[in-house]
């Protein structure tokens, strides 16, 4: 009989413990119900039909679905490249926008405008003055959009040096975790259960940066590599990131290993590292490429008419701009020339010297020159050209704004699916709660009973 | 369907519905701030694309709207002051067919002597006149006067071009030797004839002066064509700027249906998305409201 009222307390202990152990892992769900990435967990009652006992913990189940972390990390990345192209060119549109009434595109129309207005009337000093600053402005205008290029170019590599330093902390931090997992990492013996939680999140970060491949082992770390070659994190150890390049030169990355030995990936790498070096060496490049074209062709066919005709002092062999020799660039360098600076008379829109100062011969020239797809390399008129560089640029920026929106859903999407699969739902809790806390309290009455049961005993005798 | 739905998931929707909701409202909203339907070349790179052309054309029909304006104002003043030559020559020729008379004897030829200076005089004011700064019959060279003391011309006989349109240009002045002969034409000038007819006259020389009122008829005929030639550049001229006045009208309208906003639209679209973000908000709120966890009672 004494046997049977000590099974009785030992399964009302049991039954005590295993529900105390449940209420905690359900704090523990409401306590990181908001903390991003949190998976929840489920304590597994396990019957036990030995005699004398009763029940049991099981496994901790953390509830996650590797094949949507897959995907999120698949999304992460291409998101990732989008937005970081789409960052870059965003700083690089205002140079080339024209739709505010300003910009190169404006500065030409203005300058041929008062070319036209100087052709009916060549002795005009307002005429002439309104010529020269309007070839200034085109220089300036030029020049403003060739440097606000350059700029986004230098934050482009900015930003890159930034990611690199955030991938680099990440693989550190994603390191340690794979220590603490591991539990080979000193005052950290004990691997938590959250530790995957906080090394996924790491994971969705790294891929949205640079793009990784990951391996997970068997004694629970995970291995991560650059997608396009390259190991980052391999078990309680991570390399660095280094960015290469820069200034002129594009950008590149290699990998300094713990040996101090270097290794250059296979390729260039993905996510919004890629998309930061694809808009500042592939876009940017283009666009500025197109517009030096278009620059190189307007100072030396606007020089060459220019200095074949004569001034108003009967001047002859002046340029209007100074001369550009080679297209790299070109954009940067256009500025009027010393030849007729703060001299409207040396502007030469005369072809006959002996017509001074009526002769406009030579303006005419020049006038022709907006239309005449010759004067810029591969059969472009200067605006054509112009407009060739901005699109370069728009078509690229809509294109990796609209995949970076896209690729954004998908994200959010995935991660939606995350939470459903693994986000806390506090109702839940509360009803697991509440099992916990009824049959903890019948527990509590079971062990109750058996010592009721004892004291009655004990009177008996 | 959603199978669970947790706490971070209910955040997240909510956070990212509204986030929605504002950008949408801040999309709505640029049209109506910015007055124009694409302000980025990135919005829509097609339109930005055909805008600048657009403004390309616009600037281009600017310039010659103002060219042919100008030139329209020279030839004006031209047709203008050829008109009074007309009249000057015709007057020498009236008096040239009364001197020619037998019936007319030296004193009335010395009058008459005295009349053909004047107008003679009154010829080279013509011919030297200036118009905003320009000597009207000089052509290009427009340093000196066109016709020097003597009445020989020293100007330009070529003039300017002035382009007016695509591959279209016109003749931008009118040169002296047009209207007064002179110069390199080989025609004899309306000044020597002129003169010829005063010595014709001062000498009662009869058959001078009907050889100076052949030349004078000559001469007239010459203005005559030279009125004619201007009043055809001004026809022109009209044909070319009301084709420019459309083509700037059409490319107006282009610009507008490109780049313009529909107020009409623009002020619905907004409407809608504060809409939107205000049923969002509420929405967000009553679904949070409904499932305080504080309202949990088991």
């Amino acid at each position: 009989m004494s046997n049977s009222i000590k099974q009785l307390m030992a399964i009302g202990q049991q039954g005590l413990a295993a529900h105390k152990s449940m209420m905690n892992i359900v704090s523990r769900n409401v306590a990181n119900a908001n903390t991003p990435g949190y998976a929840r967990q489920r304590l597994e009652l396990v019957a036990i039909h030995d005699p004398g006992l009763s029940i049991t913990t099981g496994k901790l189940e953390t509830i996650r679905s590797e094949s949507i972390q897959r995907s999120i990390l698949g999304a992460s990345l291409t998101y990732g490249f989008h937005q970081g192209k789409t960052e870059v060119l965003e700083l690089a549109e205002p140079a080339l926008n024209d739709l505010d009434g300003s910009g190169v595109g404006a500065a030409l129309n203005g300058f041929f405008s008062s070319m036209s207005t100087l052709g009916n009337d060549p002795t005009g000093v307002a005429e002439r003055l309104g010529f020269m600053h309007a070839a200034e402005h085109l220089g300036n205008t030029l020049r403003q959009s060739a440097e606000g290029i350059q700029k986004a170019r230098l934050e482009a590599e900015f930003s890159a040096q930034a990611v690199v330093d955030e991938v680099n902390s990440i693989s550190k931090e994603i390191a340690k975790l794979n220590a603490r997992i591991t539990g080979d990492s000193v005052g950290f013996p004990d691997p938590q259960p959250g530790l995957k939680n906080d090394r996924d999140l790491l994971l969705n970060r790294l891929s949205e940066l640079v793009g990784i491949n990951t391996v997970d082992k068997s004694n629970g770390t995970v291995a991560v590599a650059l997608e396009s070659g390259g190991p980052l994190v391999d078990d309680t150890y991570s390399n660095e990131m280094k960015l290469t390049g820069g200034a002129l030169a594009a950008l590149d990355v290699e990998i300094i290993k713990k040996d101090g030995s270097t290794m250059k990936p296979l390729a260039k790498p993905g996510g919004r590292l890629g998309g930061i070096m694809n808009a500042r060496d592939t876009v940017l490049v283009q666009t500025s490429n197109q517009l030096d074209q278009m620059a190189f062709g307007l100072v030396n066919a606007v020089n060459s008419s220019h200095s074949v005709g004569f001034g108003l002092d009967g001047s002859t062999g002046n340029n209007l701009f100074d001369p550009i020799g080679v297209v790299a660039g070109a954009a940067s360098k256009v500025q009027l020339s010393g030849d007729v600076a703060g001299n409207t008379d040396k502007i030469a829109a005369a072809q006959d010297p002996t017509m001074l100062p009526g002769d406009n011969a030579n303006i005419l020239t020049m006038m022709a020159l907006q239309d005449d797809s010759t004067v810029v390399a591969g059969g472009k008129t200067l605006g054509a050209a112009y407009d060739n560089a901005v699109s370069i640029l728009s078509v690229s920026h809509q294109d990796a704004v609209n995949q970076a929106d896209e690729q954004n859903r998908r994200v959010l999407q995935f991660k939606e699916m995350r939470e459903q699969v693994s986000g806390v739902s506090l109702h839940e809790e509360m009803i697991a709660l509440s099992a916990a806390e009824r049959a903890f309290n019948a527990s509590s009455q079971l062990v109750q009973t058996a010592r009721d049961m004892y004291d009655t005993i004990f009177k008996l005798v | 369907m959603a199978l669970r739905v947790s706490e971070s998931q209910m955040y997240f929707q909510a956070t990212r519905d509204s986030n929605r909701a504002r950008r949408q409202l801040n999309e709505a909203s640029l049209p109506l701030t910015t007055q124009q339907r694409v302000s980025r070349p990135s919005e829509d790179p097609i339109t930005a694309n055909r805008v600048s052309r657009v403004q390309r054309e616009l600037s281009k029909t600017g310039q010659y709207t103002g060219l042919v304006d100008q030139v329209k104002t020279y030839h004006t003043m031209v047709e203008s002051t050829i008109g009074t030559i007309g009249g000057t020559v015709m007057d020498l020729q009236d008096l040239a067919v009364q001197m020619a008379s037998d019936n007319l004897g030296p004193a009335e030829r010395l009058v008459a002597a005295e009349q053909v200076s004047q107008l003679t005089q009154s010829l080279k004011m013509m011919a030297n006149q200036r118009q905003g700064g320009r000597y009207l019959f000089a052509g290009r060279k427009q340093n000196i006067p066109p016709y020097d003391s003597k009445l020989l011309y020293q100007g330009d006989e070529v003039g300017r071009k002035v382009s007016v349109g695509d591959n279209r240009t016109v003749d931008g002045d009118v040169v002296g030797p047009d209207i007064f002969g002179g110069g390199t034409t080989g025609l004899k000038s309306l000044f020597k004839t002129a003169e010829d007819f005063f010595d014709a006259l001062k000498a009662n020389d009869v058959p001078g002066i009907q050889a100076a009122l052949d030349e004078l008829r000559s001469g007239h005929d010459r203005v005559l064509a030279s009125h004619v030639r201007v009043g055809t550049i001004l026809t022109d001229l009209d044909t070319i700027e009301q084709h420019h006045g459309d083509t700037e009208m059409t490319n107006e309208f282009r610009e507008a249906d490109l780049i313009g906003v529909d107020f009409a639209q623009a002020t619905h679209d907004l409407a809608f998305s504060q809409s939107i973000l205000e049923a969002t908000i509420k929405t967000t709120q009553r679904v949070f409201d409904s499932i305080d966890i504080r309202r949990f009672n088991l």
